[in-house]
């Protein structure tokens, strides 16, 4: 795959992966670096088809994320001098989505994004994570679970 | 059970709700958007061009005259930025002296570089750092200005410490009896969260037209902060910018074209 074509598909995806990502980080710092590390990460072994692509863009972000929460970065305050990404937070509370997730793991958030947002089955949501499909079906299982006793609580 | 028709259908309206990214940052690379950004280029300077031939080429201070740059161009798309395409030839605008009588110093810009101001609140005050020494704090900052190359339409100013990654930060302070190093040190070098693992802070002397100046340059995960500390008197003048791949530059800002401004700078 050309550069040239990486960039294109990638820009097509952008907007969904991006989503995606702000439902599962909660912080557009972060999924947008994540999201910049698996674009590089493409140019350098892009998936072997172009229907994988969103899955392969979604996973291979969530791993970085979730390297660079442990790599020392700027404090966020000298850049936008707010500590935390209080307006993507306040849009997600106000979302019905936003307080289902609120209550997950970020991997318990991720496989259930991939699954309701971008549309991934079980199969291949494993084969994205590296894992087994039955784990896919016990985390989103646990996953369901407590969105279903948020949803009692809440009514 | 689960309703999971209806919870995909409630993912994807409400999700696809959250707002983008400027597209320029989309794609990590320095010509994303650039196509774009160009074209804004070349109409923002055809209409400069434009204006400032009718009112006649005004230099110094505030306003920018005309200069040639090289043969003729015949196509636009040739020029490199900050050049623009106008008449078939690639033009820049010539560079403005910006002045400042009241606290000694002038610095050369290119000519499409202009003051902006800084949101309400986004001052440079670090407060509560414990090693913090000269304070960093209100009394003590007695003059500001920032630069950027950007057109009033792109640049929105962050509310942080810092100014927006690309433009040019110069701040006077009340030396308050500290050395240029100690002012170094005070902000950002021994801030706790950069002498932390990757994030590290290089600390040299340059000389910049005979004067001997502090130089920091913090380089965490892309972002990189480099500082010019000019003690003067009891004032210290810093000059302060952010580079970063996350940020596009305006076209034809690079370090190179920071460094160059402030080693023009004239101390008085």
């Amino acid at each position: 795959m050309t550069e040239e074509r990486w960039a294109e598909l990638y820009r097509l995806e952008f907007p969904r992966i991006y989503r995606a990502l702000l439902a599962v980080l909660r912080d557009r710092e972060r999924a947008l670096d994540a999201l910049h590390d698996a674009f590089v990460a493409g140019l350098r072994h892009p998936p072997a088809h172009d229907a994988d692509l969103a899955g392969w863009l979604f996973v291979v972000a969530v791993r970085s994320a979730r390297r660079l929460r442990h790599l020392p970065l700027l404090p966020l305050e000298w850049v936008t001098g707010s500590s935390g990404d209080d307006e993507i937070e306040a849009a997600l509370d106000r979302m019905e989505v936003g307080r289902l997730l609120a209550g997950l793991t970020e991997r318990q958030r991720a496989m259930v994004v991939a699954q309701f947002y971008l549309g991934l089955d079980h199969r291949e949501i494993a084969r994205h994570f590296g894992v087994k499909t039955g784990t896919v079906s016990a985390t989103l299982a646990q996953a369901k679970a407590r969105m279903r006793a948020e949803v009692r609580n809440v009514s | 059970m689960f309703p999971e028709l209806s919870i995909e259908r409630i993912f994807r309206r409400e999700l696809d709700s959250l707002s983008l990214p400027d597209e320029q940052v989309w794609v990590p690379t320095r010509h994303t958007g650039r196509s774009r950004i160009v074209a804004v280029s070349v109409v923002v300077g055809a209409a400069l061009f434009l204006v400032l031939v009718s009112v006649g080429l005004i230099r110094d201070a505030g306003g920018a005259g005309i200069l040639s740059q090289g043969a003729a161009s015949p196509s636009r798309a040739s020029c490199a930025p900050p050049a623009f395409g106008a008449n078939g030839r690639c033009q820049t605008l010539v560079p403005n002296l910006v002045r400042n009588d009241a606290f000694g110093y002038n610095l050369t810009m290119p000519g499409d570089w202009s003051e902006v101001r800084m949101p309400p609140g986004a001052l440079p005050y670090v407060i509560g750092r414990p090693n913090a020494s000269p304070a960093l704090t209100a009394p003590f900052l007695l003059d500001r200005h920032v630069f950027t190359a950007r057109s009033p339409r792109e640049w929105s100013g962050a509310a942080g410490v810092v100014a927006p990654a690309w433009d040019l930060d110069v701040q006077v302070w009340d030396r308050q009896g500290r050395t240029a190093i100690e002012w170094a040190r005070a902000f950002p070098c021994d801030d706790p969260s950069v002498s932390l693992g990757q994030t590290n802070c290089i600390q040299s002397e340059e000389t910049i037209r005979g004067v001997t100046v502090a130089v920091t340059s913090v380089a965490s995960f892309r972002w990189h902060i480099t500082s010019y500390y000019f003690q003067r008197g009891d004032r210290m003048l810093i000059l302060r910018y952010l580079s970063s791949e996350m940020v596009a530059p305006s076209p034809g800002v690079t370090e190179d074209t920071l460094r160059k401004i402030i080693e023009s700078i004239g101390l008085v």
